[in-house]
């Protein structure tokens, strides 16, 4: 056994000294902050501790999950909001990228490529001009989506940003128009992987375009979909930038607009961070690690169900 | 060959990495012969707590220092940035001890980060005066007690306010500098064509603001953005414009304010609502319909005024009206103070307070405002008839003698008023009544004190 660990030990330790920096670096920049993330969600931290924290058990998740207090409520709220927001975004979304995508496949490599550039430009923008881009065509009474939506009585007299429900659809609207593109991307590169022989051979046997579609290219697409699926749910598990940028006023008490209709978790942890109350970062690290363990186990079952489908 | 060469670029990236951890003592102290490095005579100086203290800056070889000041990103830009600069100029020409001041511009959200860090802080930083007791908390501030006991006659020129705001547990822990109201610039051009003699008619009352509304409606223009969206600050204009009935406080960690006090002011953010376009104060589209004509008022922060000069838009100011004519406007006042970080070394606390003490002085206070056309936190300077050149600072000097303050500035960390913006809306589209909004408001107020834990 001994000379075994010696011999190997001996052989590879060229190997796993070049695995070394890795390891540092996961050790020191995630496994550190991670462990300690969820330790700190056991204490009273906040910015007035100085160094001193103390050890609170359960407390930061029992207010958090309560329904009681103020931060409960938000919080609540929040993943409420993020319940209805994740489907949503997820189905929509993803629908709309592959439809785009089968339909652009269709057409000639010249007219393909500009439409790849044009569905991609959205997603190079830094999301502050989103949201700022998406504000002006939102805004009540002038704004070109807003005025569109009113005119076939969709939100007529609404104020978009702050009315229950439909501040969610904008948000779900800002983000499928930032991200489609890069879903679209990613499908249409999965779809170009396709062997051409395969549509040749459905051709021959008299298969409609639609066929080919259902019978080869969207089961041949199956780990592309899964990785944006995974990719995507992930994500919208985190929603933070846009709702931020769209319902934050001067003030941290504002975010995610009146009655928080635009909340989402991850706001709700930053907002009891700058907060600067007490046990705040704990309650932040103990939203952190409920919202992580939700994307734990959403994945988990993600992985689970594709494993027994293949 | 190959195991060599991995080996090597293995030694190289670990060592990279190791030195890179340590790297920046070193770099502090280098440069730093006689002198110990900032971050030394932080520590030697020994706070109780282990709070955090001022690392940024350093010392130079003959002695000096070199000061950091973290300041509002306005500060680094533009006049603002000019006029720092001069002051720091001829604040290190009057001060030998110290080398330079480097300013770096900064926001809140920034400040608060760094502080949950607890290293690498300034020396000096401007901040709002909202976060002044998590500040106190958070960091060793430097008492400028010496500072106001310096000069007789310093400390009064101040707003009594904001010297007791500064003031607690025996000492005095920020200089109090800038500060706003909200203002009502009013479109000249549509109120004429509206048939509004301006001039003479200001906003003397609400009342007054609801017929000139009623005319500039009945000429088919917008009169206003909604006052009820876009967070506290329109609805909090209106609540401090009926101050003087509020009983603003808190009591065993509940307000001290009652649901019949707060009904007029949902009332009227109601009746506001009839004769709006339905945009936030904050949305761009309500800014530049204001420019194009397209809109009569528009509630906004006094540092909007460059953007309607430089559109040529033709407005006046106007305050918040208050209910009767010559009450109480609608000053909800929002200040910004300028903080010194204890760094456990004497000689260069002086500087800083010394730094501190020019910020606060009436010449500094009274030439931000001329130049730059905000108000300040300095009562002498504002009310000097030199400072009240503009419309602008006089109208402000008159907003900040009215009114209410945000938050008991710091004192307390809940943003108490901010609770407004959540109910709001909901009374100005008729989906609440004003009598349940005022009680919604109060239950929210409650619930932002719970959730600080201060009674």
């Amino acid at each position: 056994m001994k000379s075994t660990f010696k011999y190997r030990a001996r052989r590879y330790l060229l190997n796993y000294l070049g695995l070394l920096p890795f390891f540092l670096l996961f050790a020191v920049f995630i496994l550190y902050p991670f462990f300690q993330g969820v330790f700190m969600s056991f204490t009273d931290w906040s910015v007035s501790s100085r160094g001193s924290v103390n050890f609170v058990g359960l407390d930061n998740y029992t207010l958090v999950l309560s329904g009681k207090g103020t931060t409960s409520v938000r919080f609540l709220k929040s993943v409420k909001n993020l319940v209805i927001y994740v489907p949503l975004t997820l189905s929509i979304g993803l629908t709309l990228s592959l439809v785009l995508a089968l339909i652009t496949r269709q057409l000639s490599q010249k007219l393909f490529n500009v439409f790849r550039g044009v569905y991609f430009v959205p997603y190079v923008l830094p999301l502050f001009l989103c949201a700022g881009i998406w504000q002006w065509f939102m805004t009540t009474g002038t704004g070109l989506v807003a005025s569109f939506l009113a005119n076939i009585g969709i939100g007529r007299g609404i104020t978009w940003d702050s009315t229950e429900f439909y501040a969610i659809i904008y948000v779900l609207m800002v983000d499928i128009w930032n991200s489609a593109g890069f879903n679209f991307v990613i499908i249409s590169a999965g779809m170009a992987d396709i062997s051409p022989d395969l549509y040749e051979a459905a051709e021959i046997d008299g298969a409609s375009t639609f066929q080919k579609m259902t019978k080869i290219t969207i089961p041949l697409l199956e780990p592309i979909l899964f990785f944006v699926v995974t990719y995507g749910f992930i994500s919208a598990l985190q929603v933070y930038d846009i709702p931020w940028i769209i319902s934050n006023g001067s003030d941290i008490n504002s975010v995610g607009g009146p009655g928080q209709v635009m909340s989402f978790p991850v706001m709700e942890m930053v907002r009891n961070i700058y907060l600067g109350g007490k046990s705040g970062l704990g309650r932040a690290c103990a939203e952190g690690v409920t919202l992580m363990m939700a994307i734990l186990a959403v994945t988990v079952v993600q992985f689970k169900a594709r494993r027994k489908k293949v | 060959m190959k195991k060599g060469l991995c080996l090597l670029l293995t030694a190289a990236l670990v060592l990279g990495s190791l030195t890179g951890c340590g790297g920046s003592k070193n770099d502090s102290s280098a440069g730093n012969n006689n002198a110990p490095a900032a971050g030394e005579s932080a520590s030697s100086g020994g706070s109780s707590g282990g709070g955090a203290q001022a690392e940024a800056g350093n010392t130079t070889e003959d002695g000096k220092y070199d000061l950091v000041f973290w300041v509002y990103s306005d500060a680094v830009l533009n006049d603002q940035g000019k006029l720092f600069n001069r002051w720091v100029e001829e604040y290190c020409e009057e001060n030998p001890n110290v080398n330079s001041i480097t300013l770096i511009g900064k926001n809140d959200a920034d400040l608060l980060t760094s502080l949950m860090a607890g290293v690498g802080l300034p020396d000096m930083f401007f901040a709002s005066a909202r976060n002044m007791r998590q500040y106190k908390e958070a960091i060793d501030l430097l008492d400028l007690t010496p500072v106001y006991d310096s000069e007789e006659g310093y400390k009064d020129g101040f707003y009594d306010s904001a010297i007791a705001a500064v003031s607690q547990d025996g000492g005095m822990w920020a200089i109090p500098f800038m500060s706003y109201v909200p203002i009502i610039f009013r479109n000249t051009d549509v109120l004429e064509k509206a048939g509004i003699d301006w001039k003479n008619e200001p906003l003397k009352t609400w009342d007054v603001f609801f017929e000139q509304c009623e005319k500039v409606k009945a000429a088919g223009i917008d009169a206003t953005h909604s006052w009820s969206q876009g967070g506290y600050y329109c609805p909090g204009a209106v609540l401090a414009s009926d101050a003087q009935n509020l009983t603003v406080g808190v009591e065993n960690g509940e307000t001290t304010l009652q649901p019949d006090q707060l009904v007029r002011t949902f009332e009227t953010l109601q009746k506001l609502e009839s004769y709006s376009n339905g945009m936030s104060y904050s949305d761009a589209p309500a800014s530049e319909a204001f420019k194009a004509g397209e809109l009569a008022f528009i509630a906004v922060g006094p540092w909007n005024e460059p953007d309607y000069i430089q559109a040529g838009t033709h407005y006046d100011v106007q305050l918040i009206p208050p209910y009767e004519e010559n009450g109480w406007t609608g000053g909800l006042q929002g200040w910004d103070f300028m903080y010194g970080v204890n760094t456990g070394d004497e000689g260069r606390n002086e500087a800083i307070r010394g730094w501190l003490k020019k910020m606060g002085s009436f010449e500094v206070q009274q030439e931000f405002a001329k130049v730059i056309g905000r108000s300040v936190l300095r009562e002498d300077a504002m009310d000097d008839p030199e400072t009240q050149q503009t419309e602008m600072l006089s109208i402000l000097a008159t907003g900040l003698k009215c009114g209410m303050n945000q938050m008991n500035f710091g004192h307390s960390s809940v943003f108490w008023t901010s609770a407004i913006g959540d109910v709001a809306p909901a009374v100005a589209n008729g989906s609440v009544t004003p009598e349940d909004g005022a009680q919604q408001l109060i239950d929210g107020i409650n619930g932002l004190y719970a959730e600080a834990g201060e009674e």
